[in-house]
């Protein structure tokens, strides 16, 4: 959760922005937010103006000006980066959109046409906003029992708090667009039948594996642990050394709720250094500065148990090698091996999606199921994005794929029509 | 130099600031104008203590001239973030009456002797004028200053307007101040908001004052609420005009010193949105002799006065000016008529190593300009067929130097 900027704050910073001529910052956010028109509004003091170009383009509005990691995007490509420094573009956004709220309405006459979002993740949310309006009936299939996939699910509780959702979806709620929650789908096929068109954006939802013995027994997912934080299920960790084993963003929001829930001590281990890892710097700060310790690295080899109680996990000291790839490759220090304390061991090394679908979608063994530039996949009526389609991981990139989906789907039915 | 023979002969003498005039000497050229700083006896002493070199107290009356206040008076024009680019006040004279004044003026005069103690009339009738000169005189005052110009209120010759909008006016109460004023330095402080303020300048000249401070706030409207349409300040729900002042208005003083300076021969005390040492040097080249100073004390205090005295030393040192004096009308011979500014071609020069490619002189250019400038790969062009030379883009670069504007012919 962000401190949002005051309104002297925030009109000074608006002032700074030289409304450069091409928008290098527009071009770098992936649904092209129109940055420098709605800081000139907002300096306008037209806050509702600001908030309607914002939102045009980004639908999670709100969710987006809170966690959107703008030091990838926009704020670094802003042109004053390395002059007096970067356009503090996300707070921006984030006063516009805490200052102006406007509900979407429906304002083109109903088409004929069905489509069907599955999962109602950042991308099948987006996808269904615009294809509602471009006039279709939208109908959206969710697993769980309310949309928001990895925002409502997967993140600690202090970095994103799930009212920043609400306000979102509330803001959608006038456009008749149909939610069906706690809806599996179970065949694509099927949908493709009864629909014209389909969006798939499941998401990924399995921790991958580590390859240790008796991981099946002791070692607990990510995922489940976030999960179950998030739903008000999750369990006191009073008096329990967790030690997370992890590497991305996700792992952050596992160590942050791992001292929320009052674990004596969270160690995070990463087989990399901390240039390598692969997370937002202003999350780490964060997570540094509530107490988690990092050990960097560090790769596990195996648990000690006594009694078939967890006590401690096998660790095992990398150093960085460089084998000339892309990344330095960690090789195992011989002889430095140690132990560290740990009464749960979580793993959170990246996610895999389930693969199981009905149609052929060429996955082979891709990590990322192929789409075209417009999203669509080898089957002409089915389009998919997300974290199915890419590494990206972020709201932002994902709205981008369901916003270019639903574009797509649109020429598609337009052209079927004609 | 070593630091160690440096410290030896210990820091150097600060630099002589001091200005005569009229007669008068002044520790440096830096007055508190005759405004709501100067108003209390125990805050214009603790603007003396602070290092200015004088106060001008708030413009006094005679008992039959009362005064009536409406609050709040103050308001503020703001531009990009900031306050006070300019302020406007609806604030009269002094509810002060001459007879507290003329005491302060005695009281100033023993416990500051080396300072300037200077005290502002304003009068309607002869006798009024000439009895508020005798009487300052009398309490030991070293100049006064006439308010022909206070745009607030309604006290001048008719309702609504000031003395100094009429030539003849001028002359006339002029004559009856220096009459009763004899050989103490009297100047009037005149308004830019008149047709020519050379005639007026030269009323005052005619009229036999010693020197003129030019000039004052200027009529204005400061804003209008746009959700109950009362303009500010706003007192229930009605508002009137205010005397802007601040830093919004110092190019209109720099040009109402400039013009009189360039056809009268007076004395010029310039008073009217100078902040920083700069604005201070600025006006001094124009014809200023000293500078009066009120916003800037009334937004950050009288401790700008050492930002002042800094920046003004710092300044001659570098430029090798021994007096204050020396930079005085150092503008001038550079200021012609329109007629006669030379006429030859220039072109936009922009450094591409120090361009940030942001395109802000495109757009103008493009738009407000002669299509003279392409974006060529995040780098702007500029096509010498097409640039007239008119310096806009120079003027929205954001980067200082990257622009400039070559002489061709």
């Amino acid at each position: 959760m962000n401190e949002l900027l005051s309104p002297s704050a925030a009109l000074r910073e608006a002032w700074r922005c030289l409304h450069c001529w091409d928008a290098p910052c527009t071009a770098a956010c992936p649904v092209h937010v129109p940055i420098p028109e709605f800081i000139a509004r907002l300096r306008a003091d037209d806050i509702v103006g600001a908030e309607e170009l914002v939102r045009q383009a980004n639908p999670l509005i709100s969710s987006c000006g809170d966690i959107c990691p703008d030091e990838d995007y926009c704020s670094r490509a802003c042109i004053l980066k390395d002059v007096e420094g970067s356009i503090r573009v996300r707070e921006l956004h984030g006063f516009v959109t805490e200052s102006a709220h406007a509900p979407w309405q429906r304002w083109k006459p109903w088409k004929a046409e069905r489509v069907a979002v599955v999962g109602a993740g950042p991308a099948g949310i987006a996808c269904a906003r615009e294809l509602a309006r471009f006039g279709y009936h939208v109908f959206v299939f969710e697993k769980d029992n309310a949309p928001g996939g990895m925002l409502r699910y997967s993140l600690a509780a202090d970095r994103f708090p799930v009212r920043i959702l609400d306000q979102d979806l509330a803001l959608m709620q006038g456009l008749g667009i149909t939610w069906k929650t706690g809806a599996c789908v179970d065949s694509l096929k099927s949908l493709l039948d009864s629909y014209d068109a389909v969006f798939y954006g499941t998401g990924r939802h399995e921790d991958a594996t580590l390859g240790l013995a008796d991981e099946e027994s002791f070692l607990f997912s990510g995922l489940s642990f976030l999960r179950a934080w998030r739903t008000g299920s999750g369990e006191s960790l009073a008096g329990k050394d967790v030690v997370i084993i992890g590497g991305g963003n996700v792992s952050l929001d596992v160590a942050s709720t791992a001292v929320h829930a009052g674990a004596e001590s969270v160690v995070l281990i990463y087989r990399r250094g901390p240039k390598e890892m692969p997370v937002w710097k202003r999350e780490r700060e964060h997570v540094e500065g509530k107490g988690v310790r990092f050990e960097f690295c560090t790769r596990p080899t195996g648990f000690i148990t006594e009694g078939g109680v967890l006590k401690a996990l096998q660790c095992q000291r990398t150093r960085l090698i460089d084998t000339g790839k892309s990344r330095l490759t960690p090789q195992d220090v011989e002889g430095y091996d140690f132990l560290l304390p740990a009464d749960l061991v979580i793993g959170s090394v990246g996610m895999n999606a389930s693969k199981d679908e009905d149609v052929e979608l060429g996955w082979k063994d891709k990590a990322y199921l192929p789409v075209d530039e417009n999203m669509r996949t080898k089957e002409k009526r089915l389009f998919a994005g997300g974290d199915l389609v890419s590494g990206e991981g972020t709201v932002v990139a994902a709205q981008s794929h369901g916003i270019r989906a639903a574009r797509a789907i649109h020429a598609l039915l337009q052209e079927v029509r004609s | 130099m070593t630091g160690a023979s440096q410290s030896k002969r210990g820091p150097e003498p600060p630099l002589d600031l001091s200005v005569s005039f009229l007669g008068i000497e002044l520790e440096n050229p830096f007055i508190l104008s005759a405004a709501p700083s100067t108003d209390e006896l125990d805050i214009a002493c603790a603007g003396l203590d602070a290092g200015w070199a004088g106060v001008i107290l708030k413009t006094t009356s005679v008992e039959g001239n009362p005064v009536s206040l409406a609050y709040p008076m103050m308001s503020t024009m703001d531009w990009a973030g900031r306050r006070l680019v300019g302020m406007g006040n609806i604030d009269l004279i002094s509810e002060h009456h001459i007879d507290v004044v003329e005491k302060r003026v005695a009281i100033l005069k023993s416990e500051f002797g080396s300072k300037l103690i200077a005290a502002s009339i304003m009068g309607q009738k002869q006798e009024d004028w000439q009895s508020l000169v005798q009487r300052l005189k009398d309490a030991g005052v070293d100049l006064i200053e006439c308010s022909f110009s206070c745009p607030q209120g309604s006290m001048g010759e008719r309702p609504g307007a000031m003395l100094a909008q009429s030539a003849e006016a001028t002359e006339k109460v002029t004559g009856w101040v220096k009459e009763a004023a004899g050989d103490l330095p009297v100047l009037i402080k005149i308004t830019p908001q008149v047709t020519d303020v050379v005639e007026i300048a030269q009323a005052v000249k005619n009229g036999g004052a010693d020197g003129l401070t030019a000039s004052n706030s200027v009529p204005a409207l400061m804003g209008v609420d746009i959700e109950t349409f009362v303009p500010a300040p706003s007192l229930d729900q009605y508002s009137t005009y205010s005397g802007l002042t601040g830093p919004a208005i110092k190019p209109l003083t720099l040009r109402t010193v400039a013009e009189i300076a360039r056809h009268v021969d007076i004395p010029i005390s310039g008073n009217g949105g100078i902040s920083t040492w700069k604005d201070a040097v600025e006006l001094f080249s124009v014809g200023a002799r000293n500078i009066q100073i009120c916003t800037a004390v009334m937004h950050y205090g009288f401790r700008i006065v050492d930002d002042l005295k800094s920046g003004l030393s710092n300044y001659m040192k570098r430029r090798g000016f021994g007096r204050v004096s020396d930079i005085v009308g150092k503008a001038l011979p550079h200021i012609v008529d329109h007629d006669s500014l030379p006429r030859r071609t220039v072109k936009s020069r922009i450094k591409s190593d120090l361009c940030i490619g942001c395109g802000v002189c495109y757009v103008a250019c493009r738009d407000g300009g002669h299509l003279a400038i392409s974006m060529d790969d995040r780098q702007p062009v500029v096509d010498d067929d097409k640039c007239v030379g008119c310096g806009l883009c120079m003027l929205t670069c954001p980067v200082s130097d990257c622009i400039s504007m070559e002489v061709i012919t």
